[in-house]
């Protein structure tokens, strides 16, 4: 049966590709279909076709704003392939804390900042073994959403428990009185950990105003989203915002697609991550 | 893998059971303290104890207490409906590896349990 929503959403789908490069296509429509019937929802209006027509015809920017904010998926957890936090300090940061190097890392899709606060964590424990090691890290996302409550750090009973040791809970959270039936109760990252992060809004695809440069930049799980071109223009900024021989962090999943000149492949125990290759103005001085 | 659950409630071995229907693991029942203590005497290879606190008899703290000053170095995981900081801290520091707060997902289970086998590997 023709879906009757089938041009609005086509609609939607464009102004989402353009404007975060997130794809959706018919196999995923169905996604989009139930996001925006929160949108719709969420304003108050009483359709779709409402929806379309305050967004294509008004350019109503309070509306466009949530619907791209919507259209991001924010599934994260802490420590997500805990191996890449291990492989992480004990191959790259460990080596740089012993030459008495500090380390700024930037979290690039850090969602709702499960993945900047659990790096923090295994940063402060290497802290306190070695005193004169610093840190920053930057962490960045789209969604404003998502972003509001990393930097709450404010998470449920659930979430705490996907991934995130019990050590680490009582040691890194403070538990909040508890307010209504719901099980359980929240808990909130300590002033400790926050200090270290910084968040700020960020969309990959738009004029980079990050500034200096990272010993590390973590890019998990966002590029999967993305189309072959657009992953291409990501990954070639980030390199500019590399240090030589530094590294580039993806999801498990994820590769460097045909960048194979700006980054190599580094195969180590248990993770892989992508290291910088000097530019090339380097490479000519060489000859 | 060798599992021990201990619960005073049916219900929560069910609820276990069922999140390991699909899997190769051996599931042992215990239903308070002393019992858990008693398999864990009678039984060889058990790889990871699940332990309920407010149980008849003797309660899971107990049974971690008694279980580790008998020199037993078997993974414990807490799986309680405590779930108050305090109780959380009392836990690790009488010698379980992990805890878990009810109620849980069969995500949070196998996560926490491979952190605590992964672990003893390491
Ligand atoms: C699945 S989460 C990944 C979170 C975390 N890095 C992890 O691996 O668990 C993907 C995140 O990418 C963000 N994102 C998608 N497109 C983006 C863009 N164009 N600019 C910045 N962030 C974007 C989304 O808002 C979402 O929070
Ligand atoms: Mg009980």
């Amino acid at each position: 049966m023709e879906d009757l929503n089938g041009p609005i959403l086509k609609f939607f789908a464009d102004l989402i590709f353009k404007e975060i490069g997130i794809v959706y296509n018919e196999m995923t429509f169905y996604q989009l279909e139930s996001r925006l019937e929160s949108v719709v929802a969420h304003f108050e209006l009483d359709s779709m076709e409402t929806l379309h027509h305050k967004v294509a015809k008004l350019r109503d920017q309070k509306i466009t704003k949530y619907i791209l904010d919507v259209a991001t998926n924010n599934e994260t957890s802490f420590f997500r392939d805990a191996k890449v936090f291990k492989t992480l300090i004990r191959e790259v940061i460990k080596p740089l804390a012993a030459e008495g190097k500090s380390v700024r890392i930037w979290s690039a899709a850090c969602s709702t900042g499960q993945e900047p606060y659990s790096l923090a964590m295994e940063l402060l424990t290497l802290q306190k073994k070695q005193k004169d090691f610093d840190f920053s890290i930057v962490a960045t996302d789209y969604s404003q959403r998502a972003l509001d409550k990393a930097k709450s750090g404010i998470y449920t009973q659930l979430e705490v428990q996907r991934g995130l040791g019990s050590a680490n809970l009582v040691k890194y959270f403070n538990q909040k009185p508890k307010v209504d039936d719901r099980p359980g109760t929240l808990w909130e990252v300590n002033d400790e950990l926050k200090k270290h992060i910084s968040f700020s809004h960020f969309n990959l695809l738009e004029a980079w105003s990050i500034t200096g440069s990272f010993d590390i930049i973590l890019c998990r799980n966002v590029l999967i989203y993305q189309s072959l071109e657009k992953r291409y223009e990501i990954l070639k900024n980030m390199h500019r915002y590399l240090k030589d021989d530094s590294y580039l962090v993806l999801g498990c999943a994820e590769s460097i697609s045909n960048l194979s000149d700006c980054y190599e492949s580094t195969q180590f125990e248990e993770a892989r991550f992508f290291r910088k290759l000097a530019t090339q103005t380097k490479r000519v001085s060489n000859l | 893998m060798k599992i021990l659950v201990t619960d005073d409630s049916k219900s929560v071995h069910g609820f276990i059971e069922a999140m390991f229907a699909e899997t190769e693991h051996t599931l042992l029942h215990a239903y308070d303290g002393q019992q858990a203590i008693d398999t864990v005497a009678g039984e060889q290879n058990i790889d990871v104890i699940l332990l309920d606190w407010e149980m008849p008899n003797v309660t899971g703290v107990e049974a971690l207490k008694k279980l580790r000053d008998g020199g037993s170095e078997i993974p414990i995981v807490m799986v309680t409906s405590k779930n108050n900081v305090k109780d959380i801290s009392e836990a690790l520091t009488f010698g379980a590896d992990e805890y878990i707060m009810k109620p849980f997902t069969k995500d949070i289970l196998f996560e926490k349990l491979e952190m605590v086998l992964e672990r003893k590997v390491a």
